[in-house]
Protein backbone atom coordinates (compact mmCIF):
# COMPACT_ATOMS: atom_id res chain seq x y z
CA UNK A 1 0.00 0.00 0.00
CA UNK A 2 3.04 2.24 -0.35
CA UNK A 3 1.86 3.78 -3.63
CA UNK A 4 -1.39 5.08 -2.13
CA UNK A 5 0.57 7.25 0.31
CA UNK A 6 2.68 8.69 -2.48
CA UNK A 7 -0.39 9.46 -4.61
CA UNK A 8 -2.60 10.82 -1.83
CA UNK A 9 -1.03 14.22 -1.26
CA UNK A 10 -0.74 15.29 -4.93
CA UNK A 11 -4.32 14.10 -5.54
CA UNK A 12 -5.55 16.11 -2.55
CA UNK A 13 -3.66 19.14 -3.81
CA UNK A 14 -5.13 18.78 -7.30
CA UNK A 15 -8.68 18.52 -5.93
CA UNK A 16 -8.18 21.59 -3.72
CA UNK A 17 -6.85 23.54 -6.71
CA UNK A 18 -9.88 22.56 -8.82
CA UNK A 19 -12.12 23.68 -5.96
CA UNK A 20 -10.29 27.00 -5.71
CA UNK A 21 -10.65 27.47 -9.48
CA UNK A 22 -14.44 27.14 -9.23
CA UNK A 23 -14.53 29.50 -6.21
CA UNK A 24 -12.59 32.14 -8.16
CA UNK A 25 -14.88 31.70 -11.18
CA UNK A 26 -17.90 32.13 -8.89
CA UNK A 27 -16.43 35.33 -7.45
CA UNK A 28 -15.80 36.68 -10.96
CA UNK A 29 -19.36 35.71 -11.84
CA UNK A 30 -20.79 37.65 -8.89
CA UNK A 31 -18.89 40.71 -10.11
CA UNK A 32 -19.67 40.39 -13.84
CA UNK A 33 -23.26 39.15 -13.99
CA UNK A 34 -25.96 41.83 -14.30
CA UNK A 35 -28.67 41.13 -11.68
CA UNK A 36 -29.52 39.20 -8.53
CA UNK A 37 -31.03 36.22 -10.36
CA UNK A 38 -27.96 35.55 -12.47
CA UNK A 39 -25.63 36.27 -9.55
CA UNK A 40 -27.42 33.59 -7.54
CA UNK A 41 -26.37 31.09 -10.23
CA UNK A 42 -22.74 32.07 -9.64
CA UNK A 43 -23.08 31.79 -5.85
CA UNK A 44 -24.61 28.35 -6.05
CA UNK A 45 -21.76 27.32 -8.37
CA UNK A 46 -19.35 28.20 -5.54
CA UNK A 47 -21.22 25.88 -3.19
CA UNK A 48 -22.02 22.96 -5.44
CA UNK A 49 -18.66 22.59 -7.20
CA UNK A 50 -16.10 24.85 -5.45
CA UNK A 51 -16.78 23.75 -1.90
CA UNK A 52 -17.35 20.15 -3.06
CA UNK A 53 -13.88 19.77 -4.61
CA UNK A 54 -12.26 21.68 -1.74
CA UNK A 55 -13.81 19.37 0.85
CA UNK A 56 -13.07 16.28 -1.26
CA UNK A 57 -9.41 17.30 -1.32
CA UNK A 58 -9.42 17.96 2.42
CA UNK A 59 -11.01 14.57 3.12
CA UNK A 60 -8.21 12.86 1.16
CA UNK A 61 -5.73 14.83 3.21
CA UNK A 62 -7.52 14.09 6.51
CA UNK A 63 -5.28 12.28 8.96
CA UNK A 64 -7.92 10.56 11.11
CA UNK A 65 -11.29 8.97 10.40
CA UNK A 66 -12.90 11.45 12.80
CA UNK A 67 -11.99 14.42 10.63
CA UNK A 68 -13.21 12.50 7.57
CA UNK A 69 -16.65 11.91 9.13
CA UNK A 70 -16.96 15.58 10.04
CA UNK A 71 -16.01 16.70 6.52
CA UNK A 72 -18.59 14.32 5.03
CA UNK A 73 -21.20 15.75 7.43
CA UNK A 74 -20.34 19.27 6.23
CA UNK A 75 -20.72 18.10 2.60
CA UNK A 76 -24.14 16.56 3.23
CA UNK A 77 -25.37 19.68 5.03
CA UNK A 78 -23.99 21.91 2.26
CA UNK A 79 -25.84 19.97 -0.42
CA UNK A 80 -29.08 20.10 1.57
CA UNK A 81 -28.86 23.82 2.41
CA UNK A 82 -27.45 25.22 -0.83
CA UNK A 83 -30.58 24.72 -3.00
CA UNK A 84 -32.88 25.83 -0.17
CA UNK A 85 -31.06 29.13 0.32
CA UNK A 86 -30.62 29.83 -3.40
CA UNK A 87 -34.34 29.18 -3.90
CA UNK A 88 -35.37 31.41 -0.96
CA UNK A 89 -33.19 34.32 -2.10
CA UNK A 90 -34.51 34.21 -5.64
CA UNK A 91 -38.11 33.70 -4.52
CA UNK A 92 -37.88 36.73 -2.22
CA UNK A 93 -36.59 38.81 -5.14
CA UNK A 94 -39.37 37.51 -7.39
CA UNK A 95 -42.13 38.17 -4.86
CA UNK A 96 -40.96 41.71 -4.19
CA UNK A 97 -41.37 42.33 -7.91
CA UNK A 98 -37.78 42.59 -9.11
CA UNK A 99 -37.65 42.31 -12.91
CA UNK A 100 -35.03 39.85 -14.17
CA UNK A 101 -32.43 41.28 -16.54
CA UNK A 102 -32.82 40.09 -20.11
CA UNK A 103 -31.02 40.52 -23.45
CA UNK A 104 -33.90 42.39 -25.04
CA UNK A 105 -33.87 45.24 -22.49
CA UNK A 106 -30.39 46.47 -23.34
CA UNK B 1 -38.54 -0.37 0.80
CA UNK B 2 -41.77 0.61 2.58
CA UNK B 3 -41.01 1.38 6.24
CA UNK B 4 -43.62 1.21 8.99
CA UNK B 5 -43.48 3.13 12.28
CA UNK B 6 -41.15 0.76 14.13
CA UNK B 7 -38.59 0.23 11.38
CA UNK B 8 -38.49 3.98 10.81
CA UNK B 9 -37.96 4.56 14.55
CA UNK B 10 -35.20 1.93 14.63
CA UNK B 11 -33.54 3.39 11.52
CA UNK B 12 -33.52 6.92 12.93
CA UNK B 13 -32.23 5.73 16.32
CA UNK B 14 -29.45 3.72 14.68
CA UNK B 15 -28.41 6.57 12.41
CA UNK B 16 -28.36 9.14 15.23
CA UNK B 17 -26.39 6.75 17.46
CA UNK B 18 -23.85 6.25 14.68
CA UNK B 19 -23.49 10.02 14.27
CA UNK B 20 -23.11 10.37 18.05
CA UNK B 21 -20.36 7.73 18.10
CA UNK B 22 -18.65 9.30 15.10
CA UNK B 23 -18.59 12.73 16.69
CA UNK B 24 -17.63 11.73 20.25
CA UNK B 25 -15.41 8.72 19.30
CA UNK B 26 -15.77 6.97 22.67
CA UNK B 27 -13.32 4.31 23.84
CA UNK B 28 -15.77 1.38 23.99
CA UNK B 29 -13.34 -0.90 25.84
CA UNK B 30 -13.43 1.17 29.01
CA UNK B 31 -16.41 1.36 31.32
CA UNK B 32 -16.96 5.11 30.97
CA UNK B 33 -16.74 4.84 27.16
CA UNK B 34 -19.44 2.19 27.21
CA UNK B 35 -21.63 4.55 29.23
CA UNK B 36 -21.05 7.22 26.58
CA UNK B 37 -22.47 4.93 23.91
CA UNK B 38 -25.44 3.90 26.08
CA UNK B 39 -26.35 7.48 26.94
CA UNK B 40 -25.96 8.41 23.27
CA UNK B 41 -28.32 5.63 22.25
CA UNK B 42 -30.87 6.76 24.85
CA UNK B 43 -30.67 10.37 23.64
CA UNK B 44 -30.89 9.23 20.01
CA UNK B 45 -33.97 7.13 20.78
CA UNK B 46 -35.66 10.06 22.53
CA UNK B 47 -35.05 12.39 19.61
CA UNK B 48 -36.22 9.77 17.08
CA UNK B 49 -39.30 8.99 19.16
CA UNK B 50 -40.29 12.66 19.40
CA UNK B 51 -39.79 13.13 15.66
CA UNK B 52 -41.63 10.13 14.23
CA UNK B 53 -45.33 10.30 13.56
CA UNK B 54 -47.07 7.15 14.71
CA UNK B 55 -49.97 7.51 12.31
CA UNK B 56 -47.92 8.92 9.44
CA UNK B 57 -48.27 7.27 6.06
CA UNK B 58 -44.89 6.53 4.58
CA UNK B 59 -44.51 5.98 0.89
CA UNK B 60 -42.05 3.53 -0.54
CA UNK B 61 -38.68 4.73 -1.78
CA UNK B 62 -36.51 2.65 -4.08
CA UNK B 63 -33.18 3.06 -2.26
CA UNK B 64 -30.97 1.57 -4.96
CA UNK B 65 -32.50 3.73 -7.66
CA UNK B 66 -32.20 6.79 -5.40
CA UNK B 67 -28.43 6.19 -5.06
CA UNK B 68 -28.15 5.79 -8.81
CA UNK B 69 -30.07 9.03 -9.27
CA UNK B 70 -27.69 10.86 -6.87
CA UNK B 71 -24.68 9.69 -8.90
CA UNK B 72 -26.32 10.75 -12.17
CA UNK B 73 -27.21 14.13 -10.63
CA UNK B 74 -23.60 14.62 -9.48
CA UNK B 75 -22.45 14.05 -13.06
CA UNK B 76 -24.96 16.51 -14.45
CA UNK B 77 -24.05 19.10 -11.77
CA UNK B 78 -20.42 18.82 -12.85
CA UNK B 79 -21.27 19.15 -16.56
CA UNK B 80 -23.47 22.22 -16.18
CA UNK B 81 -21.03 23.71 -13.64
CA UNK B 82 -18.29 23.59 -16.26
CA UNK B 83 -20.72 25.08 -18.81
CA UNK B 84 -21.59 27.94 -16.43
CA UNK B 85 -17.89 28.59 -15.69
CA UNK B 86 -17.20 28.92 -19.42
CA UNK B 87 -20.13 31.36 -19.72
CA UNK B 88 -18.78 33.50 -16.86
CA UNK B 89 -15.20 33.49 -18.18
CA UNK B 90 -16.24 34.26 -21.77
CA UNK B 91 -15.34 37.94 -22.46
CA UNK B 92 -18.60 38.49 -24.41
CA UNK B 93 -20.67 37.08 -21.51
CA UNK B 94 -23.09 35.18 -23.83
CA UNK B 95 -25.90 34.77 -21.30
CA UNK B 96 -29.59 34.89 -22.13
CA UNK B 97 -31.47 34.73 -18.81
CA UNK B 98 -35.14 33.81 -18.92
CA UNK B 99 -37.97 32.98 -16.54
CA UNK B 100 -39.66 29.87 -17.84
CA UNK B 101 -42.89 28.35 -16.65
CA UNK B 102 -42.77 24.59 -16.50
CA UNK B 103 -45.59 22.19 -15.70
CA UNK B 104 -44.17 18.95 -14.36
CA UNK B 105 -45.91 15.66 -14.95
CA UNK B 106 -45.12 13.89 -11.69
CA UNK B 107 -47.67 11.96 -9.70
CA UNK B 108 -46.87 13.10 -6.13
CA UNK B 109 -45.56 16.00 -4.06
CA UNK B 110 -42.31 14.37 -2.93
CA UNK B 111 -41.23 13.90 -6.54
CA UNK B 112 -42.09 17.52 -7.34
CA UNK B 113 -39.99 18.73 -4.38
CA UNK B 114 -37.10 16.48 -5.45
CA UNK B 115 -37.40 17.86 -9.00
CA UNK B 116 -37.34 21.49 -7.76
CA UNK B 117 -34.35 20.67 -5.53
CA UNK B 118 -32.44 18.99 -8.36
CA UNK B 119 -33.13 21.90 -10.70
CA UNK B 120 -31.78 24.35 -8.11
CA UNK B 121 -28.71 22.20 -7.41
CA UNK B 122 -27.81 22.11 -11.09
CA UNK B 123 -25.80 25.29 -11.82
CA UNK B 124 -27.53 27.53 -14.37
CA UNK B 125 -31.09 26.80 -13.28
CA UNK B 126 -32.88 27.93 -10.11
CA UNK B 127 -36.46 27.14 -9.11
CA UNK B 128 -38.16 30.45 -8.26
CA UNK B 129 -41.63 29.23 -7.35
CA UNK B 130 -43.10 25.79 -6.81
CA UNK B 131 -46.90 25.78 -6.71
CA UNK B 132 -48.08 22.16 -6.50
CA UNK B 133 -47.01 21.13 -10.00
CA UNK B 134 -46.26 24.45 -11.65
CA UNK B 135 -42.65 25.51 -11.52
CA UNK B 136 -41.18 28.88 -12.41
CA UNK B 137 -37.52 28.37 -13.24
CA UNK B 138 -34.89 31.03 -13.87
CA UNK B 139 -32.36 29.84 -16.44
CA UNK B 140 -29.16 31.58 -17.43
CA UNK B 141 -28.93 30.54 -21.11
CA UNK B 142 -30.69 28.47 -23.75
CA UNK B 143 -28.79 25.26 -23.08
CA UNK B 144 -29.62 25.29 -19.35
CA UNK B 145 -33.24 26.10 -20.25
CA UNK B 146 -33.22 22.99 -22.44
CA UNK B 147 -32.11 20.93 -19.40
CA UNK B 148 -35.47 21.73 -17.78
CA UNK B 149 -37.78 21.71 -20.78
CA UNK B 150 -36.65 18.41 -22.27
CA UNK B 151 -37.86 16.68 -19.06
CA UNK B 152 -35.00 14.19 -18.67
CA UNK B 153 -34.70 14.94 -14.91
CA UNK B 154 -38.42 14.26 -14.54
CA UNK B 155 -38.20 10.91 -16.28
CA UNK B 156 -35.39 9.87 -13.90
CA UNK B 157 -37.38 10.94 -10.81
CA UNK B 158 -40.64 9.34 -11.93
CA UNK B 159 -39.63 5.82 -10.93
CA UNK B 160 -38.15 6.69 -7.51
CA UNK B 161 -41.30 7.01 -5.40
CA UNK B 162 -44.26 4.73 -5.59
CA UNK B 163 -47.51 6.65 -5.84
CA UNK B 164 -49.27 4.55 -3.23
CA UNK B 165 -49.51 6.13 0.21
CA UNK B 166 -48.25 9.53 -0.84
CA UNK B 167 -50.41 12.58 -0.75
Amino acid sequence: MQWIDSVKDPAAMALILVGLFFLVVAAIGVLRLPDIYTRCHAVSLADSLGAFFLLAGLSLHASTNMVLVKILAVLVLLYLLNPAIAHLTVRAAHRSGLKPWSREDT
Amino acid sequence: MKPNYYTLLALKTGLLTLIWCALSSPDIFSESGLWDVVMGAVAAFTVAWLNTERKGVYGAIRVGQLLGYCLWLAGSIFRSGCHLSLLILNPRLPINPKMIRHRCELSNDSSAVLLANSITLTPGTITVELDSHDLIVHTIDDSSAADVTDRHIERKIDGLFSTKGMS
